[in-house]
């Protein structure tokens, strides 16, 4: 069949399968060299990217995620956010999802990438506030604000800041993940994930507080 | 002569296995070990992620998967040599093992069978240009006693990519990605696993008895073809490709390795470079994500790739899909549909069939074909799946002729049935399956189908495997 009775899609012209080969090829080389100067860029520069390009796919835009099973970064102290990516990197920190997602991600990463992520995240804003209940609202409160003296279990307040903002190497809690911190406080409590301050706290709370606690801070900002 | 068919095609000779199985073994790249982040094959040696970053289950692909993949393989780090390996060992069980005439429908029926092996070449060269490659060594081509099988080598699933990225405006996000592709069988490029390159069933038995008709885009041209294609996903939301195939001839000819060039109706031959379109949206939100789309490809054909100066059928294919995922920490669920809408324009072959190719009675034929899968999995590990198929189309004495077990008595080729699957990873290197197919119609028929007394439901199958991945 002739050309001249084809649809215009198939009246392409002859394309020379090597300048194909050739064109891919050259955007490799071309990459290539770009790669070798982002190497020595800055690291600022190079973290952000690092963050559009990987750390999106799971974390979202500005540290903003969407899956319940990874966490909001947007408005983290960059000290605990560089010490976890640290933790993750020397496998200090071992439970099952650092194993399965973080491990290979933070040996990417050298120590001036890492602490220029750090910093990004920690200048994003935190996200909106979710709607609950006030009964959940009232038992979560209870637990942030003042713990439960006589069970042992300090306030959160007392070492993740006045309103769960986070400081220092203790994470921001106010506006995270209903289930990841569900998640992440039993890991903690049975100590798959190494948190030696976290398992004492937790030792005196059922899953019911545990909830409880998670949906508070999901719903603050 | 007894005929035994695969997708789009009635054969003369039994056939070797189906490329689908072959088309989504490329996932035991992406198995971890159950050892360290050291012992990872492939993609998960490269990304140091285990299976579950980037796998639901195998082989479909996690939003994370499927950015990864779009990313033309290129997250993580460069491997010295990016290999991985896997093989297969399997068991099949046809519930009627014999035809007519007391010949045997399946080979290596109800016998163990190490099928197939696989060796995979993946990962990036750098952040822009990335490879998936897979060769396969198949042993289960049947030879011309029916019961007897042989191993033969030849490449598998391959994909290069280069990519570019654009920022958004607040350099948060990725606004654009796009990237070019070059491959070797029709939606091996696709993200979403209501492809027909990775769709559903992920693997089957290799010399199950199969319906007679299928789509060109349902797997027809795997490994046969040259596809060279541009796409671009904008804001993570909206997915455009555009796609060109012409035969994996000259320069191209590694694409098929291993294929039967030679011997008339061999192997596809297409006349210049033929259009795939294909348009996606895709949004995910918690631990929900949904895909609508579809895509339109035509292709034209030689009805005998050693006759190229006979002029060209023409098939055009609709397809419209659609995925959703629910990922949470211990459970996923996953629902897949497709629906494909073909013309098969007989414009040289109905008025004098050529060689080896179809000798249809209608000068134009249609065929749609439906497919639902729905699937449950717990902690990654276990998992249950089910799939309705339906298949149905003009009926065509010319293409459809009655013949044992492959063959139709009526000239329809109207085939429908389900697929159930349990599915266990004792350990992230092993992935063992318990499958059934059953049949309520084959080749037009229930009872009697092939004009030669076989029921549908003498084709259902019991198929258990096991594969290993490093």
């Amino acid at each position: 069949m002739s050309t001249a009775h084809k649809p215009w899609l198939h009246r392409l012209p002859r394309i020379r399968p090597t300048l194909l080969l050739l064109a891919l090829l050259a955007a490799a080389g071309s990459a290539q060299a770009a790669d070798e100067a982002a190497s020595h860029a800055d690291p600022q520069a190079v973290s952000q990217d690092l963050a559009r390009r990987v750390c999106v796919a799971c974390h979202g835009p500005g540290g903003h995620a969407s899956s319940p099973l990874f966490p909001h970064l947007a408005g983290q102290p960059a000290a605990y956010l560089a010490g976890e990516l640290r933790a993750f990197r020397s496998h200090q920190r071992d439970d099952r999802e650092a194993r399965d997602y973080m491990w290979g991600i933070a040996r990417m990463l050298d120590d001036r990438t890492i602490d220029a992520l750090a910093e990004y995240y920690a200048q994003q804003s935190p996200g909106s506030a979710a709607a609950l209940s006030a009964s959940q609202l009232s038992a979560g409160e209870q637990l942030f604000a003042r713990g439960d003296p006589q069970r042992g279990i300090p306030a959160c307040v007392s070492c993740h800041g006045d309103h769960g903002e986070g400081r220092d190497s203790f994470p921001r809690i106010a506006g995270q993940q209903d289930s990841y911190v569900r998640h992440q406080l039993r890991e903690m409590r049975v100590g798959d994930r190494p948190a030696p301050v976290m398992k004492n706290v937790l030792a005196g709370m059922d899953d019911a507080e545990i909830d409880a606690v998670a949906s508070f801070l999901a719903a603050q900002r | 002569m007894r005929q035994i068919t695969v997708r789009g095609s009635i054969m003369r000779s039994i056939l070797p296995c189906h490329p689908r199985p072959r088309a989504w073994l490329l996932l035991l790249a992406l198995l971890p070990a159950s050892l360290p982040a050291q012992a990872l094959p492939a993609f998960a040696r490269q990304t140091g992620q285990n299976c579950v970053a980037c796998h639901v289950s195998f082989p479909e692909l996690t939003p994370y998967g499927r950015f990864f993949k779009l990313n033309g393989y290129t997250i993580g780090t460069r491997q010295a040599i990016p290999l991985a390996a896997m093989a297969q060992l399997g068991y099949s069980a046809i519930a009627n093992p014999k035809d007519d005439t007391g010949a045997t429908v399946q080979a290596r029926d109800r016998a163990l069978l190490f099928s197939a092996a696989s060796v995979f070449a993946a990962g990036k060269f750098n952040d822009n240009l990335g490879v998936f490659s897979q060769y396969t060594f198949t042993n289960s081509n049947v030879a011309a006693d029916g019961t007897t099988t042989y191993g033969h080598p030849g490449i598998d699933n391959t994909d290069l990519r280069a990519v570019a990225r654009w920022p958004t405006a607040d350099g948060n996000d990725t606004a654009v990605l796009a990237g070019l592709t070059l491959h070797n069988n029709p939606t091996v490029q696709d993200v979403w696993n209501t492809a027909p390159a990775w769709g559903y069933p992920f693997t089957a038995s290799p010399n199950q008895v199969m319906p007679a008709a299928g789509a060109q885009i349902d797997g027809a041209l795997a490994q046969q073809v040259a596809g060279l294609g541009a796409y671009a996903f904008v804001d993570r939301s909206w997915y455009g490709e555009l796609s060109f195939y012409r035969t994996a001839d000259g320069i191209f000819s590694l694409l098929r390795d291993g294929q039967d060039t030679k011997s008339p109706g061999g192997v596809a031959r297409l006349d210049g470079w033929n259009p795939y379109l294909r348009l996606a949206w895709n949004h995910e939100q918690g631990p929900h994500s949904w895909m609508v789309g579809g895509h339109v490809s035509q292709f034209d054909r030689f009805p005998d790739n050693t006759l190229p100066t006979s002029g060209t059928d023409r098939y055009t294919d609709y397809a419209l899909d659609a995925q959703y995922q629910y990922i949470a920490t211990e459970q996923t669920l996953s629902v897949q549909a497709i629906r494909i809408r073909e013309k098969q324009d007989y414009r040289v072959s109905h008025a004098s069939p050529v060689g080896a190719g179809p000798t249809p009675a209608n000068p134009v034929d249609h065929l749609s074909t439906t497919r639902l899968r729905v699937a449950w999995q717990y902690q990654r590990s276990v998992g249950v799946g089910a799939q309705v198929f339906d298949i149905r189309g003009d009926a065509d004495t010319g293409l459809y002729a009655p013949g044992s077990v492959g063959g139709s008595a009526n000239g329809s080729p109207d085939s429908r049935g389900y697929l159930f699957e349990l599915t266990w990873n004792p350990i992230q290197n092993l992935h063992l399956i318990a499958q059934y197919t059953g049949f309520s119609r084959f080749n037009g028929g229930d009872d009697n189908y092939d004009g030669a007394g076989r029921k549908a439901s003498d084709n259902n199958t019991l198929f258990l495997n096991a594969w290993l991945a490093y």
